[in-house]
């Protein structure tokens, strides 16, 4: 293994003990000829795990569990989400198939109408597009007066 | 179970105040240190740990048991602390107020014991400002914790291989501010 694979397991595994006998061997082989990694490896322990394993444990004041006891004990909101729509959804949930093809019959009756609305519509549009070939002559006929 | 027998958390899903006493008396410690190495103040631990429990609380019922309740409390509070320091830092535009009562108590004769401690306090305290929430989290779990890779990783919910990534960058951090330390001394 090259340095800098040394040095990422120095930073992690290694120093964290969670590596296998195998590659704890590998690094300390390593180190026994390579100062550099060496150096790394008491600094990382010195400067960066050692100092949390003098921490004395810090202590929770008992009067946390009073304020925790007395919130349980208030009285709670209804929880989110149940509202007078929840309840309406939650009632129509068995009919959700019959709303659907309700849906599609009310879709597949407005189309024809929808469409016999709009072919006037297009026929006029037509009719416009067909009989005003001339639109491009005003353009032209502008031009024409300021040239 | 993490020595909660099934009977005490079935009693605490449905309500039951005393057998949630017990599931805090056993929690607690380690949700307070985990909250308290996370935020930095006291009061600030207090309400961290007052709202996991809330949680813990109004969840319990609705909890599978996929994974162990610890690791699932440990992934609320991380949670929690993270929140509450996103919040803060928004409020606060990033300051960081030191708080002074590091949470334990000594007599006067362990007046030299205790001043060892603070050192050692205010030296972890350094250390923990220089990561970001995310990396303070890892490095809390392993460092303070004692958690496995593996267990970190299910706490947090992400891959084992992002906790390596994540204590990597905090340890680079924690040994470049060393170096930064001795150089200005010299």
């Amino acid at each position: 293994m090259n340095c800098e694979r040394i040095k990422d397991l120095i930073l992690t595994d290694y120093s964290d003990g969670q590596i296998s006998a195998q590659g704890r061997k590998q690094v300390e082989d390593h180190t026994a000829h390579c100062a550099s990694c060496r150096s790394l490896a008491q600094r990382v322990l010195k400067e960066s795990v050692a100092p949390f394993q003098q921490l004395t444990p810090a202590r929770c004041d008992d009067f946390v569990w009073q304020r925790i006891k007395q919130k349980l004990q208030e009285p709670q909101p209804p929880p989110a989400g149940v509202g007078v729509l929840d309840i309406l959804g939650n009632f129509l949930y068995p009919f959700r198939p019959l709303a659907i093809a309700a849906s599609l019959v009310f879709l597949l009756a407005i189309a024809p109408m929808m469409y016999s609305n709009f072919t006037p519509q297009q026929s006029y549009l037509t009719y416009v597009m067909e009989t005003d070939s001339g639109s491009d002559d005003i353009t032209a006929g502008v031009e024409q007066y300021f040239l | 179970m993490d020595n909660l027998s099934p009977d005490v958390l079935r009693a605490a899903a449905q309500g039951d105040t005393e057998a949630f006493e017990q599931i805090y008396r056993t929690y607690s410690s380690f949700v307070f240190n985990v909250a308290f190495r996370m935020v930095e103040a006291r009061e600030d631990a207090e309400e961290v740990v007052q709202e996991v429990f809330l949680i813990v609380h109004n969840k319990l019922k609705s909890f599978m048991f996929r994974s162990s309740l610890k690791t699932w409390v440990y992934r609320i509070t991380v949670n929690c602390a993270i929140n509450f320091l996103n919040k803060r830092n928004r409020d606060h535009k990033g300051r960081v107020e030191f708080d002074e009562d590091f949470g334990y108590s000594a007599g006067p004769s362990d007046l030299e014991k205790s001043l060892e401690s603070q050192d050692v306090e205010h030296k972890v305290r350094q250390l923990l400002t220089l990561l970001n929430p995310d990396e303070r989290a890892c490095v809390v779990l392993r460092n303070v914790e004692g958690l496995s890779y593996e267990q970190i990783a299910q706490s947090l919910k992400v891959n084992i291989n992002t906790v390596r990534t994540r204590l990597k960058r905090a340890r680079e951090k924690m040994l470049k501010s060393g170096k930064e330390v001795i150089a200005d001394e010299l």
